[in-house]
């Protein structure tokens, strides 16, 4: 039965309407739900991001038990490497106790290494270095003393422990040593300053332990919400690594025919890119990762903490910049505190060894940029550097941390699927 | 009741029956429908023909179902060609549009045939038009699947390879003959 123009007209203008309906609700329906489930999102995106990540290690072969079986060990071996990163984590966040003595020692060895770099240790009027900046110098140093000098609390606090205290061990004499020789400094620092700062630390503490008691009581029900929002990380992941195409199927539904080839296409080399892109990151990471432990304990960093500083310094240099900025800086502020190094390199004392730890940083850095990046990345996605600079900070500036993290892979996966898609268009003459 | 009784129960016919319709085929309902369905189908065309059920199925998950209403386009002369479509239900012209506009119909294609395989060898653009001429289900295989089934499951995409080249080396030889045919005629 043929249809009149009229009907025709009227069906399309049926069609047009009920569509922008049907968007229009779900739109509203998938934002309402996308906004109530807020804590989900995470897990969901790390769980999808894994899976991405890892995909092709059991690219459809063999039988279903088998992916399931290569998915559980994946799975096994990711949770066992952040189970033990975490506890070394845990392990490395200092007590109470130990929290105190490490603000004693920072204050003490920094004083300690400013009088032996600017050599007041051996003549009151210093070396020739003091005698020119003294005066710029000696303000700042003591904005710092006055910054991290204990409150009156934590003073009484620390002498609690001294003396023995909830059955910790007493702090060593040493310790005890390093605390009188900052009081003698704090001395200098003017007196009504401190007071105020008394007054602000008290008001801080009773917030705090105000917040402790709220924080224990609840915390079986945090940990069961918590678990209850993180399970759907394995779940997300185990389903969308065995995945064999029906999502993408089901998405494919809806491409209108005209558009079905295009999308396919637009599909594949944006899948292709990325996760060039996304898996190449990753093994750089790991590299720079491992080039910046092997290089701490090299010069004679603790192996735990060599550890610890190479696996932040490993991640976080997916944000380019950044990331070795914030190697070095954790490298330079522990560097300044350690004590005893057995470093396997001659020549490195607690003195140098900050410049030690700087230029691991910098030989990483360009292992990195020489090696690791062409080797692994290469011309994956290129992206000028005004372009990742502007990125990163405006991403920090309008977004915070999360913005940090996830700019430069904002920007590339907006990048690829752009231009794949307008090349795309062209080359089947729609636009 | 013994220990015999009991198993003579579990296997028979009136029990698995029950078993059944108590479970209702949660699992087989789903294969037995679409999937083997698209299994047996893609079995007739030379591409599929040696696979195993195993190598069918996986490449069933590859195969992208259409349903294009009369006059749709498949794919359009001078498009990038990127899949290889296998018609299920209707008719599919192939087509091809002279300089003076008259538009030249090169086949009509109907159920088991395929269109557009040289898409699998490269993405060069499209030697025809492909337009569904009545209301069609067909189902599109990509070249970039095919390209990653070359590494996960190699003997399948070499099966799908011979074939084509089979095709491709048996439309030469017509399209020799055919050139012999006319210079003999024109002789």
């Amino acid at each position: 039965m043929q249809l009149t123009r009229k009907e025709l007209k009227a069906r399309s203008t049926r069609r047009l309407i009920v569509n922008a309906i049907t968007i229009v609700i779900s739109f509203t329906v998938f934002a309402l739900v996308l906004y109530s489930m807020q804590p989900l999102i995470l897990p969901v995106i790390l769980g999808v991001f894994f899976a991405y990540v890892f995909r092709p290690l059991l690219q459809f072969k063999g039988s279903v038990s088998r992916r399931y079986f290569r998915a559980f060990i994946i799975i096994g071996t990711l949770s066992t490497l952040g189970y033990m990163s975490v506890r070394l984590v845990r392990q490395s966040l200092p007590t109470e106790k130990q929290k105190l003595e490490l603000m004693v020692r920072l204050q003490y060895q920094l004083n300690n290494r400013y009088r032996n770099w600017m050599g007041l240790t051996e003549k009151p009027e210093g070396n020739a270095a003091y005698k020119m900046f003294a005066s710029e110098l000696n303000p700042m140093i003591h904005r710092v003393n006055d910054y991290l000098s204990m409150s009156l609390e934590q003073r009484q606090l620390f002498l609690k422990y001294v003396g023995g205290y909830q059955n910790e061990e007493k702090v060593s004499q040493k310790y005890y040593d390093y605390f009188l020789s900052n009081l003698k400094i704090i001395q200098e620092v003017e007196v009504e300053r401190e007071i105020a700062a008394d007054i602000e630390a008290k008001i801080q503490h009773d917030k705090v332990v105000a917040g402790d008691s709220t924080k224990k009581e609840s915390s079986i029900g945090h940990l069961l919400k918590l678990f209850s929002i993180w399970i759907v990380f394995p779940l997300t992941f185990m389903f969308m690594i065995t995945d064999k195409g029906q999502i993408l199927h089901f998405l494919m539904k809806l491409v209108p025919n005209r558009y079905f080839e295009l999308t396919m296409n637009v599909f594949d080399h944006v899948d292709s890119a990325l996760g060039k892109y996304i898996r190449g990151t990753a093994i750089e990471c790991a590299l720079v990762g491992a080039t910046l432990i092997v290089g701490f304990w090299m010069v004679g960093l603790p192996f735990k903490i060599a550890i610890l500083i190479g696996m932040i310094g490993g991640l976080t240099n997916a944000i380019p910049f950044v990331g070795t900025l914030i190697a070095c800086a954790i490298g330079a502020s522990y560097s300044l505190i350690v004590e005893d190094i057995s470093p396997i390199v001659p020549f490195i004392t607690e003195n140098n060894l900050m410049i030690a730890v700087l230029a691991v940083v910098m030989v990483a850095h360009l292992l990195d940029n020489a090696i690791y990046q062409p080797l692994v990345v290469g011309g994956a996605v290129n992206i000028h550097p005004l372009a990742v600079i502007l990125g990163v900070f405006g991403g920090s500036l309008a977004f915070g941390f999360a913005g940090l993290l996830l700019a430069i892979p904002t920007i590339v996966v907006t990048k690829v699927v752009v231009q794949q898609f307008f090349r795309g268009l062209r080359a089947y003459k729609i636009i | 009741m013994s220990v015999i009784d009991k198993k003579d129960a579990f296997t028979s016919p009136i029990k698995k029956t029950a078993m059944r319709i108590f479970w209702g085929n949660l699992r087989k309902e789903d294969r037995d429908g679409t999937d083997n369905d698209k299994i047996k189908f893609l079995k007739k065309f030379p591409f599929f023909q040696s696979l195993n059920k195993r190598q069918l199925t996986e490449v069933s998950h590859l195969v992208y179902e259409r349903q294009y209403q009369e006059n749709e386009t498949l794919f359009t002369f001078g498009q990038p060609g990127a899949a290889l479509f296998f018609i299920q239900s209707g008719e599919v012209s192939v087509e091809i549009t002279s300089e003076d506009g008259e538009v030249h119909q090169l086949a009509q294609l109907s159920k088991y045939s395929f269109v557009g395989e040289l898409a699998l060898l490269d993405e060069s653009p499209r030697s025809a038009t492909a337009r569904a001429i009545t209301p069609s289900v067909v189902f599109a295989f990509f070249k970039s699947d095919l390209d990653k089934l070359l590494e996960t499951d190699p003997l399948i995409a070499a099966q799908v390879y011979k074939s084509l080249a089979t095709i491709v080396g048996a439309r030469l030889k017509a399209t020799n003959e055919l050139i012999e045919k006319k210079q003999k005629a024109a002789a």
